[in-house]
C-alpha cells in the first residue's frame, strides 16, 4: 500500500512540475474567470434593461392616456406599446447561448401580432459572428485543449526519451504504471473542472438547485468524454507528433467542421420560406380588408368573439371596432404560415439534437444551453408568451373599444400583466446518455489498444 | 543465470541474430563486441522480452523470457545507452519511484545509501535530474538496478559518451556489482573498456557469435587484433 | 544571400512534399472540403437569392395591384424590402447569417431589419460556418503548419542543418529557401483553386462578369497569396527557433489556437465591454425623448408646430387651415417625418459609430493576429462585411423616407383637408415610384474600409521577413 502511495505521489509531482501543465492550467483558469465576468456583464446588462421596463411602460401609458383625453379608447388604443421581456435564468450567465442574437425584449401594439413578433434586437453583427467568450465556451472549447495538452505525450514522450524502457524493465506490472499515469492526469482534469465550476458557482452566484447540479453533471461527463478520447489516441502507441496532430485535428473536426456541415444539412433539410411568407400574408390579409366590404371581416372577428356582434359597425365609415377586426383578420390569415414556422423551428431543434448524437461537443453545448434556457426552444416559448400577452391585451381593450369609452374613463393600468416565461426544467438524460455511450466506447477501445500496444507488446519500435 | 539457446531473430529475409548460444553466470560480466548491426542490441532486446525470438529460447534464472515475460522482469534491470529518467524529479525521487514500481520499499536513508553505492555524490541526491551529466544519470540507473536486487543487469553501450574518468568509475561499480553475484551482459563498442571490466568477451558479426574469449587470457592488443580479424 | 542556393533549397521542399504521402492526403482532404464548401455556398446563395427575388416580386406585385387608396394608408401599407446576398458571398459568408434579411418600410417608423438566419438557428451556427473562406483562413494555415513544422527543426534534429551550413549556404539562405519553397507550394496548391472557384461560382449564377467583380476576385486571390506567404514565414521562423520538430509543432499549434480562437474572441468581447452599445429599448427611448424636445405633432400647444401653422397661414395669406390650398394634415405629417427621420439618422449613426469602435479593437489587433486582417479584408471584398450591412440599412431608410415623402406630397396636393380620410387617389399616382435597388459598396470604399487590414498584411510581410533575417543572424538557433 505504502509503495503505491509513493508511486502516485511521485507521479503527481513529476506531472505537476512540468511547465506546460502549470502554464496551460493557469491560462485556462484565467480564461474561465474572464468567461464568468463576460457572461455576468452581458446578462446583467440585459437584466438591467428588463428592470427598467416597468417604469418605461408606466410613463409611456401615462403619456398616451393624457394625449388621448377627450378621444374614445378606440382611437387611443392604436398608440400604446406593451412591453414584454424574456428574463434570463441564473444559468444564462454561464451560457449566453442565443440570448445575444434573439431579442430579450419585445414591445407589441394591439395591431396584428405577426408583423411585430420578429423584430430584431440591435446588436453588432460582428460580435455575434465572433461569439461569446463565456463559461460554456471555456468548458466546451478550451477544456478539451487542456486535456490534449496533458495527455498527448503521456507515454510517447517517455518512449522518445528512453525512460519507458527502464520503466518497462523496472516493474512486473506495467499495467499499474500506466494506470497511475492515467489516474494522476484524470484527477488533475477533474480537479480543474470542479475548481472552475465551483468558482463559477461563486462568481456567478448560481443557486444550489437541481439545474446547477445538472450543469455540473453535463460538464463532468463532457470532460470525461474528452479524456477518454485522448486516451484512445494515446493507446494507439504512436509518436508524440502523431498524437498531437491527431488530437488537434479531431478537436478541429468536432468543434468547427462537423457543426459547420451539420448546420448546412439542417438548413437544407428544413428550409424556412415561411419566415418571409408570414410577414407578407399578414400585411396583405390586413390591408386588403380596407377595400373590401366590412361585413365579411366582421364575421371573421365574431367567429372568435361573438359577444361583440351586438355593437353596430357602420358599413360606410371608419370605426375602431372594424379596424381591430381587420388587424385580427390579418393574423388569422397568416396563422397557418406562422404555425408552420414555429413547428419548423421545433423541427430544426429536434433534427440538430439527433445530429448531435454523433458529436458530443454539440450535445454538450445543447445540454448546457438547455439548462441555461438560452436555446432556440426558450426563444420560441418567449414568442408564444408574447402572442399570449398580445391576445390578453386585445381582449382587455375590446369592450372599451366597442363601448366607445372615453380614454380618461378607462383604467390604463388595469390591463393583464405580462407573464414572462418561467424557467423550464429540461430533461437531459438522453443527451447525457449519448455522451456516456461515447465514453464507454472510448474506454473499451483504449483498454484493448493499451493491451495490444503497451502491455503485451512485442514490437521493437515501442520497446 | 542468463542463458540463450539457439536464439534466432529474423526480420523477413534478414537474420538479425543467428543461433546464439550463450550463458552468463552470476558474478560474471559478459561483454558483446561487434559492429553496428551485428546483433548485440537484438540479443539484449530478446533477453528483455521486448521482442519475440523466431527460434530458440532466452532464459533468465531458468525461466523462459517469451513464455513468462512478466516473471523475468523481477530478476533483471536494464540501462539503455542514454539514460533519460524523469528530469523534473531529483535523483533520489527517481530511485524511489522506480524501486516502488518494482515493489520495494526503502526509507530515505536506504535510498541515499543505494545512490552512494552506485557512486553518486551526496550533493547531487536532491538536485533535479535535468541538471545531471550522463555519468550521473547512469549511476542513478545502476542504483535502480541495485535497489530492485536484480540478478541480471543488461546494458546497452553504457560507456559511450562518458569521459575517461566517468567511464573508469563506471567499470569499478560494475565490478562491485558482479562481485555481489549479479550476472551482467553488456553490449559495447569499447574494446579496451570491455577488456578491463568483463570476465568474458564475445565478438559478433552478422548475427553470429564468432568467438568468445576470457578477458584474463588475452591482452588488449590481442583482443583488438582478434576483433578486427573477426569483423 | 545566394539566389541559386535559395532556389535549390526551395525546390527540395517541393520534391519532399510530392513524395510524402501524408501531406498529399491532407491536401486531398482540404481540396474536397474547399470544393464542398464552395458548392454548398454557391447553392445556398442561389437559393436564398431566388427566394428573396420571389418575395420581392410578390411584394412588388401587391404594390402595383393596389386599388385606389388614400395616400396615407398606402404609407402604412408600406413596403417590404428583401436583402439579397452579394455575388461573392458564396465564397465568404461573413456576417450574412447574423444580419436581418427583410425590413418593413412604413410611415413614421424605422423598423429593424428582421429575420436573420441566426435567429432561426439553434446554436449550431455559433460554432462557425463552413465556407471556402473559412477553409482558406483557418485550415490552409493548419496545412502549412503540418507540412512545415519540421522544415528546419527536423534538419537540426538529424544534424543535416550543420551539413547544409558547411556547404556554401548561409543560415539565411536556408531559411529563405524553405520559406520560399513552402509559400510557392501553397500558392500552387491553393491559389488557382481559389481563383477558379471564384470565377466559376460567379459566372454560373450571374449572366456575365463585371469588371468590379473581376477586380474583387483578383484582390481576394492577391490578399490570400500574401496571407499564405506570412503564415509560411511564421512557420519557418518557429521551426527555426525550436530545438526539435516536436516543440515546433506544439508551438505552432498553440499559435494557431491563439490566432484563430483566442485573440479574435477576446478582441471582440473586449471591444464590447469598452464601448457599450445601447440595446433597443435604450436606443428607442433616446430617439423618443429627442423628438419630444423638438416638437410633438400630437400636442396642439406644441410651440414648434404652432409656429409651423402660423408661418404656413402667413405664406398663403389665409387665416385658417381649412382655407389653405394644400392639405395641412399632410404638411404636419411630413414635418413630423422630417424631424423623426433626422433624429433617427443621428442616433443610428451614433450607434454605428459605437459598433465601429467595438470592431476597431479587432482591426488594430490585425497587427498582432494576421487572421483578423485577412478575415476583414475577405469580408470587405466579398461584400459581406459590416459596412455592406450598414449601407443596406441606410439605403432602405433613405428609400423609406423618400417613399413616404412622395406619398405625403400626394396627400398634400390631391387630398382635401375636409373629410380627409374619406378620399382616395388614383392608384397610378403611387405606382410610379422607383423600385428599391441596393447600391453595393463600391470597390474603392471596400478597400478604404479594409485599409487597416491591408496595411496589417504588409506589416506582417515586413515583420516576418525581418524576423527570419534576425533569426538567421543568431548562432544559437543553428545548433
Amino acid at each position: 500500500m505504502k509503495s503505491r502511495q509513493k508511486i502516485l505521489f511521485l507521479e503527481c509531482k513529476n506531472f505537476l512540475i512540468g511547465k506546460a501543465v502549470i502554464f496551460s492550467a493557469i491560462c485556462l483558469l484565467c480564461f474561465g474567470v474572464y468567461g464568468f465576468y463576460h457572461g455576468k456583464t452581458i446578462i446583467d446588462r440585459q437584466q438591467k434593461t428588463i428592470l427598467s421596463i416597468s417604469d418605461i411602460q408606466k410613463k409611456h401609458l401615462d403619456q398616451i392616456a393624457s394625449h388621448g383625453r377627450g378621444k374614445p379608447v378606440g382611437t387611443t388604443a392604436y398608440y400604446p406599446f406593451f412591453y414584454t421581456f424574456n428574463p434570463a435564468s441564473p444559468w444564462a450567465k454561464f451560457s449566453i447561448g442565443q440570448r445575444d442574437i434573439n431579442p430579450f425584449t419585445l414591445k407589441v401594439k394591439m395591431l396584428a401580432i405577426e408583423g411585430q413578433l420578429y423584430d430584431a434586437e440591435l446588436t453588432n453583427p460582428l460580435t455575434l459572428l465572433v461569439g461569446n467568450l463565456d463559461a460554456s465556451f471555456v468548458f466546451i472549447f478550451l477544456f478539451p485543449l487542456l486535456i490534449i495538452a496533458l495527455t498527448y505525450n503521456m507515454i510517447s514522450g517517455e518512449q522518445e526519451n528512453g525512460v519507458w524502457k527502464i520503466l518497462r524493465t523496472s516493474t512486473t506490472n506495467i499495467k499499474a504504471a500506466i494506470f497511475y499515469k492515467l489516474l494522476v492526469r484524470f484527477a488533475f482534469v477533474l480537479t480543474m473542472t470542479l475548481l472552475l465550476f465551483f468558482s463559477g458557482i461563486l462568481i456567478l452566484d448560481l443557486p444550489l438547485t437541481q439545474p446547477t447540479f445538472q450543469l455540473g453533471l453535463v460538464l463532468m461527463v463532457y470532460v470525461i468524454f474528452w479524456f477518454s478520447l485522448s486516451i484512445v489516441i494515446v493507446s494507439l502507441g504512436k509518436s508524440t507528433s502523431f498524437n498531437a496532430t491527431t488530437m488537434v485535428s479531431i478537436w478541429i473536426f468536432l468543434c468547427i467542421l462537423f457543426p459547420g456541415v451539420a448546420n448546412i444539412i439542417v438548413n437544407r433539410n428544413i428550409p424556412i420560406p415561411e419566415a418571409a411568407e408570414t410577414t407578407i400574408k399578414q400585411r396583405e390579409g390586413y390591408h386588403e380588408k380596407w377595400d373590401l366590404p366590412k361585413k365579411p371581416t366582421m364575421e371573421k372577428f365574431y367567429a372568435v368573439y361573438p359577444q361583440y356582434r351586438k355593437y353596430p359597425i357602420p358599413e360606410d365609415q371608419f370605426s375602431p371596432g372594424w379596424y381591430y377586426a381587420m388587424q385580427l383578420a390579418g393574423d388569422l390569415e397568416s396563422a397557418n404560415s406562422s404555425e408552420v414556422l414555429f413547428s419548423k423551428l421545433n423541427q430544426r431543434q429536434e433534427f440538430s439534437e439527433r445530429l448531435a448524437y454523433f458529436n458530443p461537443i454539440l450535445t454538450a453545448q445543447q445540454l448546457v444551453n438547455k439548462v441555461a434556457n438560452t436555446d432556440l426552444s426558450n426563444h420560441i416559448r418567449y414568442l408564444e408568451s408574447v402572442k399570449w400577452h398580445h391576445k390578453q391585451i386585445r381582449e382587455y381593450f375590446y369592450p372599451f373599444i366597442f363601448e366607445v369609452t372615453p380614454t380618461e374613463a378607462m383604467d390604463w393600468s388595469g390591463y393583464p400583466k405580462y407573464r414572462p416565461v418561467t424557467y423550464s426544467q429540461e430533461v437531459l438524460s438522453s443527451g447525457i446518455l449519448v455522451i456516456i455511450i461515447w465514453i464507454a466506447l472510448g474506454m473499451a477501445l483504449s483498454i484493448i489498444l493499451f493491451y495490444k500496444n503497451f502491455i503485451q507488446i512485442k514490437d521493437p519500435q515501442n520497446a | 543465470m542468463l542463458e540463450a539457446t539457439n536464439l534466432t531473430k529474423r526480420y523477413g529475409n534478414h537474420t538479425a541474430l543467428n543461433q546464439l548460444n550463450l550463458t552468463v553466470e552470476p558474478g560474471e560480466i559478459f561483454a558483446l563486441l561487434g559492429q553496428n548491426g551485428a546483433g548485440k542490441t537484438t540479443t539484449i532486446n530478446l533477453f528483455l522480452g521486448f521482442i519475440e525470438p523466431s527460434e530458440g529460447m532466452a532464459q533468465i534464472n531458468g525461466v523462459s523470457v517469451s513464455e513468462n515475460p512478466e516473471e523475468i522482469k523481477q530478476y533483471l534491470a536494464y540501462i539503455p545507452e542514454t539514460v533519460m529518467l524523469y528530469s523534473n524529479l531529483t535523483g533520489l525521487e527517481n530511485l524511489e519511484y522506480f524501486s516502488s514500481l518494482a515493489g520495494f520499499e526503502y526509507s530515505k536513508t536506504e535510498l541515499a545509501e543505494l545512490l552512494s553505492t552506485a557512486g553518486l555524490q551526496t550533493q547531487a541526491f536532491d538536485l533535479r535530474l535535468g541538471g545531471y551529466s550522463k555519468g550521473m544519470r547512469q549511476k542513478v540507473g545502476i542504483a535502480i538496478a541495485i535497489a530492485k536486487k536484480a540478478k541480471v543487469l543488461l546494458l546497452d553501450e553504457p560507456t559511450s559518451g562518458l569521459d575517461p574518468k566517468a567511464s573508469n568509475e563506471f567499470s569499478t561499480i560494475l565490478k562491485s556489482l558482479a562481485a555481489r553475484g549479479t550476472a551482467i551482459l553488456m553490449a559495447t563498442h569499447d574494446i579496451f573498456r570491455a577488456k578491463e571490466v568483463a570476465t568474458r568477451i564475445g565478438i559478433m558479426r552478422e548475427g553470429c557469435l564468432q568467438s568468445v574469449v576470457r578477458a584474463s587470457d588475452i591482452s588488449a592488443n590481442e583482443l583488438e587484433e582478434l576483433y578486427l580479424r573477426t569483423v | 544571400m545566394n539566389t541559386r542556393l535559395i532556389k535549390i533549397i526551395a525546390r527540395q521542399e517541393w520534391a519532399a512534399f510530392f513524395r510524402a504521402r501524408l501531406p498529399l492526403g491532407l491536401y486531398a482532404v482540404l481540396l474536397s472540403m474547399s470544393i464542398l464548401a464552395i458548392y454548398i455556398g454557391w447553392q445556398y446563395v442561389n437559393n436564398f437569392n431566388e427566394h428573396q427575388t420571389e418575395a420581392k416580386e410578390e411584394v412588388h406585385d401587391h404594390w402595383m395591384k393596389q386599388p385606389d387608396r388614400h395616400p396615407h394608408r398606402v404609407a402604412h401599407y408600406g413596403y417590404l424590402v428583401f436583402r439579397e446576398k452579394s455575388p461573392l458571398s458564396f465564397f465568404d459568408f461573413g456576417l450574412d447569417s447574423y444580419v436581418g434579411n427583410s425590413v418593413f418600410l412604413e410611415a413614421h417608423r424605422q423598423n429593424t431589419i428582421n429575420m436573420s438566419e441566426a435567429g432561426f438557428s439553434n446554436g449550431m451556427l455559433r460554432f462557425g460556418e463552413l465556407s471556402m473562406a473559412v477553409v482558406f483562413q483557418l485550415l490552409v494555415p493548419l496545412f502549412i503548419i503540418f507540412i512545415g513544422f519540421h522544415t528546419i527543426a527536423g534538419l537540426k534534429e538529424n544534424g543535416l542543418l550543420k551539413i547544409l551550413l558547411c556547404q556554401k549556404a548561409t543560415f539565411r539562405d536556408v531559411l529563405l529557401g524553405k520559406a520560399a519553397g513552402i509559400t510557392l507550394l501553397t500558392w500552387f496548391l491553393f491559389l488557382p483553386l481559389l481563383f477558379l472557384g471564384l470565377l466559376i461560382g460567379t459566372v454560373s449564377h450571374s449572366a456575365g462578369l463585371s469588371t468590379d467583380e473581376l477586380i474583387r476576385m483578383g484582390l481576394i486571390v492577391l490578399s490570400y497569396g500574401i496571407y499564405f506567404l506570412i503564415i509560411s514565414m511564421i512557420v519557418v521562423a518557429v521551426s527555426a527557433i525550436s530545438t526539435n520538430a516536436r516543440n515546433a509543432l506544439m508551438a505552432l499549434v498553440l499559435i494557431w489556437i491563439l490566432f484563430y480562437v483566442m485573440v479574435p474572441k477576446s478582441a471582440q468581447n473586449l471591444g464590447n465591454t469598452i464601448f457599450v452599445a445601447p440595446d433597443k429599448i435604450t436606443f428607442e427611448q433616446g430617439i423618443e425623448s429627442d423628438i419630444a424636445k423638438v416638437g410633438d405633432s400630437h400636442n396642439p400647444n406644441d410651440p414648434h408646430f404652432s409656429e409651423l401653422k402660423e408661418s404656413t397661414l402667413k405664406r398663403y395669406g389665409v387665416d385658417s387651415i381649412q382655407a389653405l390650398p394644400i392639405n395641412y394634415g399632410a404638411l404636419v405629417m411630413q414635418e413630423g417625418e422630417n424631424i423623426s427621420s433626422g433624429i433617427f439618422d443621428k442616433h443610428y449613426n451614433q450607434l454605428i459609430q459605437i459598433y465601429k469602435s467595438q470592431n476597431s479593437i479587432a482591426s488594430f489587433l490585425s497587427f498582432i493576429d494576421p487572421f483578423l486582417a485577412i478575415r476583414n479584408i475577405s469580408m470587405n471584398l466579398s461584400g459581406t462585411d459590416f459596412e455592406s450591412f450598414t449601407e443596406f440599412q441606410k439605403q432602405t431608410e433613405r428609400y423609406r423616407f423618400e417613399k413616404t415623402q412622395a406619398l405625403n406630397k400626394i396627400h398634400l396636393n390631391q387630398i382635401k383637408f375636409k373629410d380627409d380620410s374619406k378620399q382616395r387617389v388614383n392608384a397610378q399616382s403611387f405606382q410610379q415610384q422607383p423600385e428599391f435597388k441596393f447600391q453595393p459598396v463600391p470597390i474603392k470604399m471596400s478597400l478604404r474600409h479594409g485599409a487597416m487590414g491591408i496595411s496589417a498584411l504588409f506589416f506582417w510581410v515586413l515583420a516576418s521577413f525581418t524576423l527570419l533575417s534576425f533569426i538567421s543572424k543568431k548562432r544559437q538557433f543553428q545548433l
